[in-house]
């Protein structure tokens, strides 16, 4: 056996290796922090969280409409960052919201998340009424125009509202002190500017909620942009998804928490792996009667790639909904797709009179663009849909085409890698030299004599 | 070799009835959108219990009473002295929930009602379900919270049919104690982020066949008949929800939206096979061939791969069907039909489209030197 061969088999060796560990061996997925595959509302239920807002500090010309799907948006972009997918998230009333988040252990840690006013404010020290040393906001002048148009003088507290884009962790190479990194906007650049004027050589607070997290010295007046240092990196982290997932402008209430069973009922995780493990199985048969020993080989190649994508959807980690598990489903009666053209090829090239083991190879060769070309074409689908939901934020556009990508390419790998070696895993022995065992001999070629 | 591009005009009349069906249903029904687009209702149903009237009763402005549970099914109310106006009020209200009031009284310090239910049906998610169907609200999906209550979530109802669930679940001995109206105001927006991207891919895909079949002649006409034919199978998807909405209890969701992203990739997947074919056979030197003999030799020889691959996803699906079935109805169906629908169109509708073009050309051709002859 070439080289080349020894090392794909032994490719395929370790792939499977990676994803039996995955699936099965716990240490290992302790190891990788993936304990157990992430399923949906439907199949396991999740923590419910009904918030109410409080218009009544705001404006009162405030679109109470527009200011609950503000606020929509910044908890689904925080449900985002925190990693968890398929999040039923609606307006419930006139000023509630209803947020569902599937397999949350901890309703304490998701409220926190969802419900934290993220704002960062820069205090400077002064004296309060006893003489005592305090921290009180930073402010600066701003010009700005009032009614009438004329331009005023304001005094202006420096926060993280006048930010402008998005922040940013840095690990310094060398050291494993996370940096938050922030630009300032037109406004935010000239309260900064002063405020640093004023404080050099003294401290800037700078304060989460109440809480200080850093108070550096100022050494020179900075006008542009920041730096956030003192943090843990976790902290630092989950402070820059707050902070990037926007601000919600009017104040939310948890009026309704509690855990909430599967919608579907808990049967039917168990139905759905009966049903995989039924279609698998009938597939499987289907192939072997109607394509004989390649279809054995199909057969073996489709439950590895039934292994890889499961453990795939493991590590990524998707999570499964129902129809997500149904598309897995389907997605095995399509994986055979590239086995059929590669067999359906073998035939014909069998049939024009070939060799056996020459066809095998000309049927590979032969099926690849139609492969190559209808995979590539899905592939496309897939990068654009994922582009779109990240772009356009529907999340599960983007977990689509994840589960889509990760099915394709490897069907792929296992209907031309895992199927090829194996068949030529066979190529010296005495199978390969007796037609029945591809498929069913004509008339003709009894008659002729020209079985092979 | 069979001859399908002779039959082709029967092709396409086959496809465009069912999609005039569909758009003739669409114009009477409309498009049967789901509780995902549309918005709906969110209850909480618990058994009914002495928390359950008291809560009721303070909305009556009777804080005051007080209630107690003399035997199973059973509650008596003492609230302060009546006038004839309260006590029907009271009675009007509980009868509202499905209780029976058995009896009003007066007693030394106040009024005694006695309320009894009809029946005290157990409530747990199936006979909720059940229930639910019957009011035909099949659509409804229930979660069972830690405290024994369920939420359901079903389509927006109000007035009338509210009092009416309120009514036959009063009778089961259960009781609404929250009612909102739930919508997701951004899902027609996303629903259209999604159309837009759909749309993004098309022209994606169409450059890349366009690119992958640069040697036959023609190649943009190849990536444009895949386009149409994926288009042809979202429609006939689309009709198919419309024309079934109430047979098959359907609707359009974003079960079917994600459904239909995966016809999408498996209906180019199945045209560009097809082409495939059609561009090896036109390399193998075609001199004295007709283009059309050629698309029906590709067929030919490609038929039997279409066939086993429907076959394939249609045992998975078949078995999804029976294993798992009902809740995911909106899912499957958009598969089977869609599936369908994207090996049918290979065939019959982008090879077909693609040779009423090459002849359009032909022809064309044919008529130029003609004219060049004349002169």
């Amino acid at each position: 056996m070439p080289l080349k061969n020894k090392l794909t088999l032994l490719l395929i060796f370790v792939l499977l290796a990676l994803a039996l560990m995955t699936l099965f061996w716990a240490p290992f997925n302790e190891a990788i922090d993936r304990e157990e595959i992430k399923l949906g509302l439907d199949l396991k239920g999740g923590a419910h969280l009904v918030y109410e807002a409080d218009f009544s500090q705001l404006p009162s010309d405030t679109d109470h409409g527009e200011a609950i799907k503000g606020a929509m948006t910044v908890i689904e972009n925080r449900i985002n960052a925190y990693g968890v997918s398929e999040p039923v998230i609606q307006r419930m009333g006139d000023k509630r919201i209803l947020v569902q988040l599937p397999g949350i252990d901890n309703i304490e840690e998701a409220k926190r998340l969802i419900g934290e006013t993220a704002l960062i404010k820069f205090m400077e020290q002064g004296t309060d009424e006893n003489g005592n040393v305090a921290w009180k906001p930073a402010t600066g002048k701003l010009t700005v125009k009032n009614e009438a148009g004329q331009d005023v003088e304001v005094e202006q507290a420096l926060t993280s509202q006048y930010f402008k884009g998005k922040v940013e962790l840095r690990i310094p190479s060398g050291t494993n002190q996370p940096l938050v990194t922030f630009d300032w906007n037109n406004d935010g650049a000239k309260l900064f500017e002063q405020i640093t004027g004023r404080l050099i050589g003294k401290p800037l607070g700078i304060f989460m909620g109440d809480e200080l997290v850093s108070s550096p010295t100022v050494k020179s007046v900075i006008k542009d942009s920041g730096v956030i240092e003192g943090m843990q990196i976790g902290e630092a982290r989950r402070l820059i998804n707050l902070l990037n997932a926007g601000r919600i402008d009017v104040p939310l209430q948890t009026v309704e928490e509690h855990d909430v069973s599967a919608t579907l009922g808990a049967d039917f995780v168990h139905k759905s792996k009966v049903a995989g493990v039924v279609g698998t199985l009938v597939i499987i048969l289907f192939m072997i009667l109607y394509y004989r020993l390649p279809g054995v080989i199909a057969g073996l190649a489709l439950l590895i790639y039934a292994a890889l994508v499961i453990a795939a959807f493991k590590a990524v980690p998707v999570t499964l909904t129902l129809a997500g598990i149904a598309g897995f489903i389907l997605s095995i009666g399509m994986a055979v797709d590239a086995n059929v053209l590669i067999f359906e090829r073998m035939r014909e090239e069998i049939r024009t009179g070939r060799t056996i083991r020459a066809s095998v190879e000309v049927g590979f060769s032969r099926a690849w663009p139609a492969i190559r070309d209808s995979n590539v074409t899905t592939l496309i689908t897939c990068g654009v849909l994922y582009w779109m939901g990240s772009a356009l934020t529907v999340p599960s556009v983007k977990g689509f085409a994840v589960t889509l990508a990760i099915g394709v390419l490897i069907s792929m790998f296992s209907a031309l890698i895992i199927t090829k070696s194996f068949l030529r895993l066979l190529g010296g022995s005495q199978l390969m030299n007796n037609q029945i065992l591809f498929m069913p001999i004509s008339k003709k070629q009894m008659i002729s004599g020209e079985e092979r | 070799m069979i001859n399908f591009t002779g039959k082709k005009n029967w092709f396409f009349v086959a496809s465009v009835i069912p999609m005039i069906i569909g758009i003739i249903f669409m114009i009477i029904n409309g498009i049967p959108w789901g509780i995902d687009f549309t918005g709906g209702s969110v209850l909480t149903v618990e058994s009914v219990s002495s928390d359950v009237l008291a809560t009721r009763l303070k909305a009556l402005d009777h804080s005051e009473a007080v209630i107690q549970v003399p035997g199973e099914n059973k509650f008596t109310i003492q609230t302060k002295a009546l006038g004839d106006e309260e006590k029907g009020a009271i009675q009007k209200s509980l009868e509202g929930m499905g209780l029976t009031v058995t009896g009003s009284e007066s007693v030394s310090d106040g009024t005694l009602t006695t309320v009894e239910l009809t029946v005290k049906g157990q409530l747990s998610r199936e006979t909720l379900k059940t229930k639910l169907a019957d009011l035909n609200h099949a659509e409804a999906t229930i979660q069972e919270t830690g405290d024994g209550k369920f939420i359901v979530e079903l389509k927006e109802i109000g007035g009338e049919e509210r009092s009416k669930v309120e009514k036959a679940f009063g009778e089961m001995g259960w009781s609404i104690s929250s009612f909102d109206s739930v919508s997701d105001p951004v899902a027609k927006e996303k629903a259209r982020n999604a159309i837009i991207g759909v749309v993004i891919a098309s022209i994606a895909m169409l450059l890349y066949i366009w690119w992958a079949f640069r040697k036959v002649s023609n190649p943009f006409r190849y990536g444009t008949c895949a386009i149409i034919a994926l288009l042809h199978d979202v429609f006939i998807c689309v009709a198919f929800y419309s024309i079934f909405a109430d047979t098959l209890n359907l609707e359009i969701n974003l079960l079917f939206i994600t459904g239909l992203l995966t016809v999408i990739g498996y209906s180019v997947n199945d045209t560009v096979v097809v082409f495939d074919r059609v561009r090896e056979n036109l390399g193998k030197g075609t001199r004295n061939v007709s283009f059309e003999d050629v698309v029906n030799r590709s067929l030919t020889e490609t038929i039997a791969r279409c066939l086993i691959t429907v076959l394939t996803v249609l045992l998975a699906t078949v078995a999804v069907l029976l294993f798992v079935g009902d809740p995911i109805r909106n899912f499957i169906m958009v598969l089977l039909v869609g599936v369908a629908s994207g090996a049918y169109s290979s065939i019959f509708i982008a090879s077909m489209l693609l040779v009423v073009w090459e002849k359009g050309r032909m022809k064309k051709l044919s008529a130029n030197e003609a004219a060049q002859k004349a002169r």
